[in-house]
């Protein structure tokens, strides 16, 4: 008998062993990459007082939950190790005693009641979004964010600036892969910055890690939340619901600038965004417009249509020799600013009459009734545009 | 006219069927299994269809491993890949462990409270052969134009509004799944209520058949829900209705608040029969009582009626007011209280016990060293401010896994290792058994526990690609999962040569089992028994 | 002979135990037993009773309904009608139960006959065989294993005891043996 439980110790310590060595070198393997000097393994610094408060709160609950952990898996790794059969252990046979029911009701109780107080606390002031110094409109799309800066009376939208060809491993990936945008969100450090979260489409999640921010966009709703960013720097987060297919494709970047920088950078802004207060009477001419019109439409449209105005057909139809380019120019003015709607829901083509000034739809039906195979001849003005936009 | 045998010794379980010399007519071949009203066999139809769900979802999985070994896109596009998440999901829930725990339910519930079959044997016929017409939709979804649903397994309007013909599939698996489940409960319900054999009082029950009994009631309050929520999904993609759609006077967060509202008690259905699984197994192999019967089924009753109130801790992010916040939070928390309660009565009966280890045993303790850690998380989650970082980040990915790979699964196999030998009249070989324990929990763990690093570090859940600072834990992960998928093979490998071939297994192969069930000859049923089931 | 007689108290003896719970008032309308050599009775044992039964019923249905009208409250009526078709289920289910509480069924040999009788709902069916051409028949292919009697006679075949457990099957099924093959 003796013989035998000495025997299925050993068996059992050498599969110990054996996995040990399995788990060891997996592990020598992974350390072997150099790669691997800095492994993420915690939230990331925070920068905010509220990214703050999560931190700790996170790191106090942890240490209140191993605790726990330790000493309840100490007495059954105890047992297990004490109380075997093979050790000749007889087996008591107690159960049911109340006083140690009722304890062990009552401390974990007492526990949770010390983990709820600092928590609610954080709760109420990640809901105190009263009196901001800036705010800012944030719309989540597929698959790229929109800012209006409701202060100041413009606003961007910024999109994935990592190249394709990185994520489709053609090239090595940089150093903000699938992080990097072309125009970040700026924001000045040390404001209360107040984010009012919508979305177009579906809904999106607006999360900015390191101020410990993330925010549902719902479309039809606006959610608010906001943020004191101490330290300039760039901060970097991603969409964190399921959106669709790009969904893993577009990040939230937010670059804090010193309350300088941030002036200057505003009142740059305002200026570039002047051209879309283009005088709305002014009369062009058509070469005027169809140049302008070529830029907003490797801006605006190029993506689907593509340059040579043949699309993507049928997900994207043509514009060269399209009856819509070609035809009237009323009907080609809505589906411009109106968009198309297929069975009550909206298709790719987009209302563009919000997003740009009617002087750049002047120029880009211009543009597009003029370019490639297509000689309609015709300029459309600002003036016309803001007409069948009423 | 031969007489009957007398059959003491535990060798001759297996000859038994080839020593009479009249055998009734009954279909044979696959129209037998159709047509089976056995309670026995429609429990065997379930565990063997949930098994090829999980290998099925497995799949599913590893390929989205394969495609997050390294960052960049590689093997799957993105819409696939979200395809692939939303699969994995549906089928492992509602065709891998639902239907392995309904499996368990019929193999045992009679057994356990001495009854002759299940209440309503027809329509467990019937509840069982709707699900493979569940799952042949899930799977032919992937070949429809548009692709199968890619919303998430929770199908949040109004993405889920706006896919292909696939959702529509989707949804209507997921009424049949419904379907079989009600009927499912249906039956469990009565057969414990109503079938109880003489003296087995409500608190005389396995607590394995009170798990169920709870969790059977938490279905048929749940699955309507989930079955109107579908349905509204369906109208507002093709009948014009707005239920979701803010720009028709509906709200896409109402979806979710129904969606949860289901949500979180299907979790408990997802766990509740596998307490009830180590509950029995544990006593069995510490050879001794379970130390609080009556406050364990307490504590099950307590988390079930605490599921009704807790759903929105899953909305903490669309932004309640902040009453709405602290309400969710101090009822999820309190959950940790009943939880905690059940956890100490596990490791108080291990203590001073005269344990032995065999696989069951094994995988019994790796359920509440792992599910408990899944707890714990569950905790981390509870707390409002951490959940809105955390939420649909890799940290809730490895919450999750812990509580139903480590929880639910980890207790069916536990369950499958110790019923076996009752069920197939055979002993499987043990010293597998305890290979496939130490291999499922190693794996499982280089796979999942890397995700909270990842998930902490700012690693959203559901994307096909991520930034090159969380390429390292994936790597782990993606190893990890193969070794868990391999390991698996394993299992099926043990199973299948028990049946055929296995040594013949005594009536009671476990010194320290008690319930009614090991009071029987293995297999199960026909001959030897020399007397009646005596109840304590 | 005697250990036969055990064998039919032991089975009057589940049948008391029975006539304790309620719903059992067609205990009574059973025939006398006469002389028999064998006898056994056989129905599914109610261990709720009408009353629990309905109770509960009533109480899960005001949970349903209370949550679908909750939700119809907010807008999401649609919950309602699925609610509905399980509350249906589950009554036409426990009103089928119910109906079939009262079911037995009696197997009795004496002298040269043997006698299969059944209650079921409404409809009672008696069935006389000769002991000698009597044979008793064993569900037990693998791997099915479901145990289930007949009694097969002259081309005939009658199943019994699906009300009873697996063990009482068992102990039913040997005596029975043993009962038909002495004559
Ligand atoms: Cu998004
Ligand atoms: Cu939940």
């Amino acid at each position: 008998m003796d013989r035998a439980n000495t025997k299925t110790r050993m068996r059992t310590a050498r599969r110990f062993a054996k996995a040990g060595c399995w788990v060891a070198s997996i592990a020598f393997m992974l350390a072997a990459d150099p790669s691997l000097a800095a492994l993420v393994y915690n939230l990331q610094t925070p920068v905010t007082p509220i990214g703050e408060q999560i931190f700790d709160l996170h790191t106090y609950i942890l240490w209140i939950c191993v605790v726990i952990f330790v000493c309840v898996f100490s007495v059954m790794f105890y047992s297990i190790f004490a109380h075997r059969k093979s050790k000749g252990h007889q087996a008591a046979q107690f159960h049911e005693n109340t006083l140690v029911e009722v304890v062990w009701t009552v401390i974990p109780f007492l526990i949770l009641l010390f983990m709820a107080i600092p928590a609610t606390e954080t709760v109420l002031a990640m809901k105190d979004t009263s009196v901001p110094d800036v705010t800012i409109k944030v719309t989540g799309y597929q698959w790229k964010w929109g800012y209006d800066y409701l202060d100041e009376g413009f606003g961007f939208v910024s999109n994935l600036a990592t190249p394709y060809a990185q994520i489709y491993n053609q090239e090595a990936k940089g150093e903000h892969y699938l992080l990097d945008v072309d125009q970040p969100l700026v924001v000045p450090a040390g404001k209360k910055v107040r984010v009012l979260i919508t979305a177009g489409d579906v809904i999106h999640s607006w999360w900015v890690p390191a101020f410990g921010v993330k925010q549902d966009a719902i479309p039809g709703f606006v959610r608010d939340s906001w943020f004191k960013a101490e330290k300039p720097g760039i901060y970097r987060g991603q969409c964190a619901e399921l959106c669709g297919k790009e969904h893993g494709f577009m990040p939230v970047v937010v670059e804090v600038k010193s309350q300088e920088d941030y002036s200057k950078w505003a009142s740059e802004q305002k200026k570039k965004s002047a051209p879309a207060a283009d005088d709305p009477n002014k009369v062009w001419d058509a070469k005027e417009l169809a140049a302008r019109g070529e830029k907003v439409y490797a801006a605006n449209c190029l993506a689907c249509h593509q340059a040579d105005g043949k699309g993507v057909p049928p997900a994207f139809p043509p514009l060269d020799g399209s009856k819509v380019a070609t035809g009237p120019v009323a009907a080609h003015l809505d589906v411009v600013l109106n968009g198309v709607v297929k069975n009550g829901q909206p298709t790719a083509m987009v209302a563009w009459k919000n997003t740009l000034s009617p002087t750049d739809i002047a120029a880009v039906v211009t543009y597009e009734r003029n370019a490639w195979g297509n000689h309609v001849g015709d300029a459309v003005q600002p003036a016309q545009v803001a007409s069948a936009k009423r | 006219m031969s007489s009957i045998p007398h059959h003491q010794g535990p060798g001759h379980a297996i000859d038994d069927a080839h020593a009479h010399d009249e055998h009734a007519h009954h279909p044979g071949g696959i129209m037998r299994w159709i047509t089976t009203t056995n309670h026995k066999d429609i429990g065997t139809l379930y565990l063997w269809f949930s098994f090829i769900m999980f290998i099925a979802g497995g799949c599913l999985a590893l390929t989205i491993r394969t495609e997050l070994f390294h960052p960049g896109l590689q093997i799957v596009d993105p819409e696939f890949f979200n395809s692939l998440t939303t699969l994995h999901g549906l089928i492992m829930i509602f065709g891998a462990i639902m239907p392995a725990a309904v499996g368990f339910a019929n193999w045992q519930v009679p057994l356990m409270i001495g009854a002759p079959d299940m209440a309503f044997a027809r329509m467990n016929n019937w509840s069982f052969w709707l699900l493979p017409f569940a799952a042949v939709l899930l799977f032919a979804s992937f070949f429809v134009p548009g692709g199968a649903a890619a919303g998430g397994w929770t199908l949040y309007a109004p993405l889920s509004v706006q896919a292909g013909m696939g959702m529509d599939l989707t949804i209507f698996a997921i009424h049949i799944m419904g379907a079989s489940s009600i009927m499912g409960s249906i039956n469990i319900i009565t057969t414990i209520l109503n079938l109880r054999a003489p003296g087995m009082t409500m608190m005389k029950m396995p607590l394995f058949v009170w798990t169920w009994l709870i969790t059977a009631y938490l279905l048929i309050a749940v699955m309507p829900v989930l079955a109107g929520a579908v349905t509204m999904l369906l109208t507002d993609r093709h009948f014009g209705t707005s239920f979701f759609n803010a720009a028709g006077g509906g709200d896409p967060v109402m979806f979710q608040h129904i969606f949860w509202f289901f949500g979180h008690p299907e979790v408990y259905i997802m766990i509740l029969p596998s307490f009830g699984i180590v509950s029995t197994i544990l006593p069995a192999f510490s050879r001794k009582p379970l130390f609080g019967y009556a406050s364990m089924v307490y504590a099950t009753s307590s988390i079930a009626i605490l599921s009704f109130i807790v759903w929105a801790h899953h909305m903490f992010t669309v932004g309640m007011p902040a009453a709405g916040q602290l309400f969710f939070m101090y009822a999820t928390m309190l959950i940790a209280v009943p939880t905690g309660v059940k956890v100490f009565n596990w490791v108080t009966t291990m203590w001073k016990g005269s344990m032995t280890f065999e696989t069951p045993m094994l995988f019994a303790i790796g359920f509440i060293f792992l599910f408990t850690m899944g707890g714990f998380t569950g905790l981390v989650l509870a707390i409002t401010p951490v959940d809105i970082q955390l939420q649909d980040t890799y940290y809730v990915v490895a919450h999750f896994h812990y509580v139903l790979v480590a929880g639910s699964l980890f207790a069916f196999f536990g369950g499958v290792y110790y019923w076996l030998p009752k069920w197939s009249g055979r002993m499987y070989n043990e010293k597998l058994g305890e290979w496939h324990f130490w291999l499922t929990m190693i794996f499982f763990n280089v796979t999942f526990f890397p995700m909270h690093f990842l998930g902490l570090a700012g690693m959203p859940r559901r994307v096909p690609d991520y930034a090159t600072q969380f390429t390292d834990w994936n790597m782990v992960a993606t190893i990890g999962a193969y070794g868990f998928g391999l390991s698996q093979l394993l299992f099926f490998y043990i199973v299948l040569s028990c049946i055929r071939s296995g040594p013949p297994a005594p009536a009671k192969p476990w010194e320290g089992a008690d319930t009614l069930e090991w009071t029987l000859p293995s297999p199960l049923p026909y001959h030897t028994f020399e007397t009646p089931p005596a109840i304590k | 002979m005697l250990r036969s007689i055990r064998f039919c108290f032991s089975f009057i003896h589940v049948s008391r135990r029975l006539e304790s719970t309620p719903a059992t008032s067609s205990v009574a309308a059973w025939p006398p037993i006469a002389q028999a050599e064998f006898c056994v009775v056989s129905r599914r044992n109610d261990s709720l009773g009408p009353r629990a039964r309905w109770t509960l019923f009533a109480s899960l249905c005001a949970v349903s309904f209370g949550l679908a009208l909750g939700f119809a409250a907010l807008g999401a009526w649609m919950v309602l009608p699925y609610s509905a078709a399980g509350m249906g289920l589950l009554y036409g289910a426990w009103r089928w139960f119910e109906r079939h509480t009262g079911d037995w069924e009696r197997v009795t040999v004496t002298g040269d006959r043997v006698l299969v009788e059944r209650e079921s709902g409404d409809a009672r069916t008696r069935r006389e065989f000769n002991r000698c051409w009597t044979r008793l028949e064993v569900e037990d292919g693998a791997p099915v294993r479901a145990s289930r009697l007949a009694l097969r006679s002259e081309g005939e075949s009658i199943r019994f005891g699906d009300a009873l457990p697996v063990h009482e099957l068992n102990r039913i099924a040997r005596e029975l043996r043993r009962v038909l093959a002495r004559r």
